[in-house]
């Protein structure tokens, strides 16, 4: 919707987020030039023991995924009497965020277990506020239950900050009955994704094949991630380096001011009442999300059935073989603050909850289809075909195919609000048909820079 | 005949009656202002989620369910917005009569009793009326969390009990309101301080009662900032933030579901109570009670 107490809302977030951003400034500060060290040694026996043992253990969890992680949660308290799960809703993933921070702050209240997202943990990584269980045991026995690109994802530098939940690998929607009336297919590269958008908005103006979401940087640097052109990277918990400028970005860059250009992508909220109608209208045919789209565009517009197709993203390149995708999802992370006695009953609780079988079949009942990040699940829901009904196609397969053409080779700057903030200030209005994103992105990299500098990390460029 | 009939009203000039037509002009411009938003929420109310974006914003679509969208918004996630709604009443009674009634009870002091520091009262009153409360929402956390309210409704409950808005409110309403000399009277008469407040000051005070509890009930009512930060679990939130917290599921990827005809049916439900509110206090709203109790 249309965010009905907008002013007041975006003052308020404005408000909070720069709360947020001076507590983790403080923090980060004075513990990024003494590295995030691994609080605690974290045997693989001691997590085994922790299930088996009669100690009473209790244990708060965050999580925004309530409604779906709590058949899951049950079903552990039920197997493992022993240890009680304090399960709490704190609502959307952006208030948690908050709420974690001010109880960091205040030294009071904090919960042992958190539901991130893998971009949006890493600030707390960084600042010492959740903990780094990494062990040459641990990573030797755990790697291989999780599908390799979510593995890295819980990573920041050679740190271990958590365990993947799931994983959403993005696909792309596509009004095939549009692209029909006007004799064009889906496009399987970047180039063919270009000639339709512009034949397409000859022929009819009011269309656009596509759009670059405006809200977060989300969408723009999926473009980068998609063409191996990483904008940034982060090298361990007191270094990054910033590439926005090499060539491999500048490409990309110049496609898609040439997009933006010839009317083939238009810059848009996609979280607005217009844009919700601009779909139902069709204006913008083609929609490159995580596949959670899908069952919201699902949801929203039940009358739209049978006219969306979903396949890979385009890929770079004239090969449509060698495309790589990208990927979002959950983990669950433990609070640096976790008392040494509780935190091998919550590993064990969490590679429980992830890649156990009763689980597994718990998240799935509870939601119908949950892309988990468990490598046993993958291997074994995407030999499952099942056609889906407003699709009209095997949609997960494709979900399946994108999780494994994921390229890992990215990270999440440990300052997400901030970058969002400079994306929305300086980047965001260049996506538009009379701006210059090259322009936008030689301010966006100083700015970056300077944050990251004053926030103690090392930048390399 | 018709000249002493309307004797009394006076007659408008040409300027008059056309600055009074533009007047009126603007006050409808201003209704539609209002009024709109409104009439968007009511025919929202009507719609599917689909409908909402096929149809027009201001007139009902296709199918009507309304009484559909009452149940599921009460149904949803377990039927946690009738959670919400009880816990909104529950902070605006218990923080909006409590902040009205202290607020009464220290302006009545500072406005008819002289005891040391009234002055310096009166001065930090109105200094705390210049400070917005967003700025010290943090500073409260932080105090709350020392002491381990953080997490209870509590901590939304007492923060609100101090209103320096209404109590300034009542310090003028009781000073214009309130003949001393009849305080004085009652004092001979062999009333103590807490009789003379209850029989003599509160129903003169009442129409200003009623205001400040008004706009107490309004202010706890919307107020987001405070429970969004003292509160943790969503089962102990108000409407306003909860409703918030389904309209952020329409693009959280954690939440997979799209509730915007039941935000909107949400929103439409947490309006009654506050107008039933205003309709049924309004009456109280009277003033020139004390008219002729003094002989001057």
């Amino acid at each position: 919707m249309n965010r009905p107490q907008s002013a007041f809302h975006r003052i308020t977030t404005a408000a909070l987020t720069s709360v947020l951003m001076l507590s983790v400034g403080a923090c980060g500060n004075s513990t990024s030039a003494g590295n995030a060290s691994s609080g605690m040694d974290i045997k693989l026996s001691d997590i085994e023991h922790a299930l088996t043992s009669d100690n009473d253990v209790n244990l708060t969890m965050w999580a925004s995924s309530y409604e779906y992680l709590k058949q899951s949660v049950q079903a552990f308290e039920e197997k493992y009497p022993h240890i009680h799960i304090d399960f709490v809703n704190p609502g959307s993933q952006s208030d948690m965020m908050i709420k974690f921070q001010n109880a960091v702050t205040a030294k009071k209240g904090i919960p042992d277990i958190l539901q991130f997202g893998y971009d949006s943990y890493p600030q707390f990584a960084v600042s010492g506020s959740l903990l780094n269980f990494k062990s040459e045991e641990i990573e030797k026995a755990w790697a291989s239950k999780y599908s390799p690109s979510t593995w890295q994802a819980v990573h920041v530098g050679q740190g271990l900050y958590g365990l993947p939940q799931d994983q959403a690998p993005i696909a792309m929607y596509s009004r095939k009955d549009i692209l029909q009336e006007h004799g064009l297919e889906i496009p399987k590269t970047w180039d063919e994704f270009y000639e339709t958008g512009k034949k397409l908005h000859e022929a009819d103006p009011s269309k656009y094949m596509g759009f670059i979401d405006v809200t977060d940087s989300k969408a723009w640097s999926t473009f980068y991630r998609q063409a191996s052109a990483p904008l940034w990277k982060v090298e361990n918990t007191s270094e990054i380096s910033l590439s926005t400028d090499s060539a491999q970005a500048r490409k990309v860059t110049a496609f898609l001011q040439k997009c933006l250009d010839d009317g083939v992508l238009k810059g848009v909220s996609n979280a607005t009442d217009e844009f919700m109608r601009d779909i139902n209208a069709g204006k913008y045919v083609t929609w490159i999300d995580e596949n959670w789209r899908g069952g919201l565009i699902e949801k929203s517009y039940p009358s739209l059935a049978g006219k969306y197709t979903v396949t890979l993203p385009p890929a770079w390149g004239d090969d449509p073989q060698s495309v790589k995708t990208a990927s979002g999802g959950s983990m669950l992370a433990l609070s640096a603050a976790i008392p040494q006695e509780k935190a091998a009953a919550a590993l064990a609780f969490m590679d429980w909850l992830n890649t156990s079988e009763e689980s597994i079949e718990a998240f799935q009942n509870s939601n119908g289809f949950f892309f988990m990040a468990s490598s046993k699940f993958q291997q074994e829901a995407a030999k499952k075909k099942t056609i889906d009904e407003f699709f009209g196609q095997d949609a997960n397969s494709v979900y399946f195919e994108s999780a494994n053409k994921v390229n890992a080779d990215w990270s999440y700057l440990p300052f997400l609000s901030q970058l969002n903030t400079y994306f929305t200030d300086v980047i965001a209005p260049a996506l538009s048909d009379d701006g210059d994103l090259e322009d936008a992105i030689n301010a966006f990299q100083p700015k970056v820079e300077d944050f990251a500098q004053k926030q103690g990390f090392t930048v390399n460029k | 005949m018709r000249n002493s009939k309307h004797a009394s009203l006076l007659e408008l000039t040409i300027g008059q009656k056309i600055m009074s037509i533009i007047l009126h002009l603007v006050m409808l411009m201003m209704v539609l202002y209002c009024i709109v938003p409104l009439v968007w929420l009511v025919m929202s109310t009507t719609k599917t989620n689909e409908g909402l974006y096929s149809s027009p914003g201001l007139w009902f679509a296709d199918d009507n369910v309304f009484l559909q969208n009452i149940v599921n918004t009460f149904s949803f996630q377990n039927g946690i917005y009738g959670r919400w709604l009880w816990n909104t009443l529950m902070y605006a009674v218990v923080a909006g009569l409590g902040s009205t009634l202290f607020a009464t009870f220290a302006g009545y002091a500072i406005a008819t009793m002289d005891f040391i520091g009234r002055k310096w009262l009166l001065a930090t009153t109105l200094a705390f009326m210049s400070i917005p409360s967003s700025v010290i929402t943090v500073p409260l956390y932080l105090l709350y969390s020392q002491i381990g309210l953080v997490g209870t409704p509590l901590a939304v409950i007492i923060p609100q009990l101090s209103n320096a808005f209404g109590l300034y409110l009542m310090i003028i309403y009781a000073q214009t309101s309130i003949p001393i000399p009849l305080i004085e009277a009652a004092r001979l008469d062999g009333a103590n301080s807490w009789t003379i407040f209850w029989r003599i000051a509160f129903p003169l005070l009442s129409p200003g009662f009623v205001t400040v509890l008004l706009f107490s009930l309004v202010g706890v009512w919307n107020n987001y900032f405070l429970p969004l930060i003292m509160l943790s679990d969503t089962k102990d939130y108000p409407l306003t933030v909860g409703l918030n917290v389904w309209l952020k599921m329409t693009s959280d990827s954690a939440q997979l579901s799209v509730p915007n005809n039941l935000i909107l049916t949400g929103s439409f439900i947490a309006v009654i109570p506050l107008i039933i509110a205003f309709v049924f206090l309004q009456k109280f709203w009277q003033s020139g009670l004390s008219a002729g109790s003094v002989k001057m």
